[in-house]
């Protein structure tokens, strides 16, 4: 059998950004094991300008255990005139990074929050909650790739998610049975995004200015490197649609391209395909716009992105895409 | 577009009647505003039935307005940050507005309050663009009947 097509233990199921807080099965599994649960908000604020980036920022130890489920931004100014910053999320404790270690180890903010603001939506879901113990930290490496940042950008960035609270002393669960009937082990799924570029690199490199480009009536094949456990890839964003200051002011119909797993040369597209039909905006209502089912990337498999720019003019300036889902591994 | 997690069906399942409710406060940010203003807390309405709050919305789309909220008695804290000095969520984390598409922002879970509770939610106006005046509306389900003894409570919990 195609290992491709063999169910997964979600239940084969994206759930949409527009429809509210749904609970994955493995976030309702962890949180039948407590009493009471309140929900819980935990902000970080960060500035980045020309003097401080990269920043690193960490959140406070808190005191019951939680579960984050998704994430809302603000940014002063905005995307449209600052355009966005980048960003790699780390469990400390275990050192699992959230966005896999690409040629671009960070991924866009509207990845992780949809409109950083009041947009049409005010916050996003992430493809899995992450339990975050009690007393653990979580890192945030901020980049200011594809961000105007004179004289500064303010971020605040919130996790939304639920306190898991128990009686004193009690231990958190180490196993939990997902629908399947599969036990793991809590800890053992954790949001996984994958930048890539769409586009490629120019010869001179900074940090503020543009390095990636797809130009006018060009073609470029990017990789996302191979995992080394199994990923569910549920879902994708593009960082350039809708946002005219660093991106595409055409037709974004001319930008398309075509996704291959390399390894199992299961064709995602027979032909290639408009950019907006597999990839959200963060303009939109699903800023991260789920695919029909979880795709099941296997270890050591990578995919290859083909970005094609048929716009006879306009270039992508600073574009990439980032595909989101579930890194499953035991630790 | 409101999910229903294992403990809210546990809740409402310790009530007979289950009703809608709409809990509208006024903020009261001054006029002319004042910026970084922090008015009183704003409390909502004492309940004669317990209440299951599912989210809510503000009549303003100004994300800087920042928001903490509490429950009293039993004192549950929301909200959480990273500085030695109070850092309140922005508001569009927690409350929708009209024009999205979501206008009422649905929690990731519902939060409980016992009759006669109340939820403290402290605002403080926007650094750069305040906004005067400023409503605040809850969305929930008042919970009657109780099926057993005065209806759930925190010390039953979830998995009594």
């Amino acid at each position: 059998m195609n290992d491709n097509t063999c169910r997964i233990e979600t239940g084969d199921w994206i759930g949409s950004q527009l429809r509210g807080p749904e609970w994955t099965p493995y976030a309702q599994a962890i949180a039948d094991s407590y009493p009471i649960q309140v929900p819980f908000f935990l902000r970080t604020t960060i500035t980045l300008d020309q003097n401080t980036i990269p920043r690193v920022a960490v959140t406070r130890p808190y005191l019951y255990d939680a579960l984050i489920l998704g994430m809302s931004g603000t940014q002063e100014p905005s995307v449209l005139l600052a355009g966005m910053p980048y960003l790699q999320v780390t469990h400390l404790p275990s050192g699992v990074p959230w966005v896999s270690p690409a040629s671009l180890a960070y991924a866009p903010l509207p990845a992780y929050t949809g409109f950083p603001g009041f947009g049409l939506t005010g916050a996003s879901r992430l493809p899995e909650a992450f339990f975050l113990p009690r007393g653990t930290q979580l890192k945030f490496e901020w980049l200011g790739f594809a961000l105007d940042v004179t004289p500064a950008v303010v971020i605040n960035l919130t996790m939304i998610g639920v306190q898991l609270i128990d009686k004193p002393g009690k231990r958190q669960p180490e196993w939990i049975t997902m629908p399947n009937g599969n036990q793991i082990r809590v800890g053992s799924r954790v949001p996984w995004f994958g930048t890539v570029p769409f586009g490629g690199r120019l010869t001179t490199r900074t940090l503020l200015t543009s390095n990636l480009r797809l130009s006018a009536l060009t073609q470029i094949a990017s990789y996302v490197p191979p995992q080394d456990c199994d990923v569910e890839v549920t879902d994708a964003f593009a960082s350039f649609l809708d946002v005219p200051l660093f991106g595409f002011n055409g037709d974004t119909n001319l930008l398309q391209t075509k996704l291959d797993d390399v390894k199992t040369r299961s064709d995602w597209t027979p032909s290639r395909t408009p950019v907006p039909v597999i990839f959200g905006s963060f303009a939109g209502v699903s800023p991260q716009l789920p695919f029909p089912k979880p795709y099941l990337l296997r270890a050591k498999h990578k995919f290859v992105v083909t970005a094609q720019n048929n716009s006879p003019t306009q270039n992508v300036i600073q574009g990439t895409v980032t595909f989101r889902g579930v890194r499953r591994c035991e630790y | 577009m409101y999910y229903f997690t294992k403990y809210t069906y546990k809740i409402l399942g310790y009530y007979r009647t289950h009703l809608l409710f709409f809990d509208t406060l006024s903020i009261g940010f001054a006029s002319p505003a004042v910026a970084s203003e922090r008015p009183v807390p704003t409390l909502t309405h004492e309940v004669s039935e317990d209440v299951l709050y599912f989210g809510g919305q503000v009549s303003f789309s100004i994300a800087d307005v920042l928001v903490r909220i509490r429950s009293i008695s039993p004192q549950y804290e929301w909200m959480v940050d990273t500085s030695p000095t109070p850092q309140d969520t922005p508001v569009n984390a927690v409350f929708g507005v009209f024009s999205q598409a979501l206008p009422i922002v649905p929690w990731v879970t519902p939060f409980f309050v016992k009759h006669q509770g109340r939820l403290q939610m402290q605002f403080t106006n926007s650094a750069s663009a305040p906004t005067t005046g400023g409503l605040v509306s809850l969305v929930g389900i008042r919970l009657s009947g109780p099926l057993v003894g005065d209806g759930w409570s925190y010390d039953i919990g979830f998995n009594s």
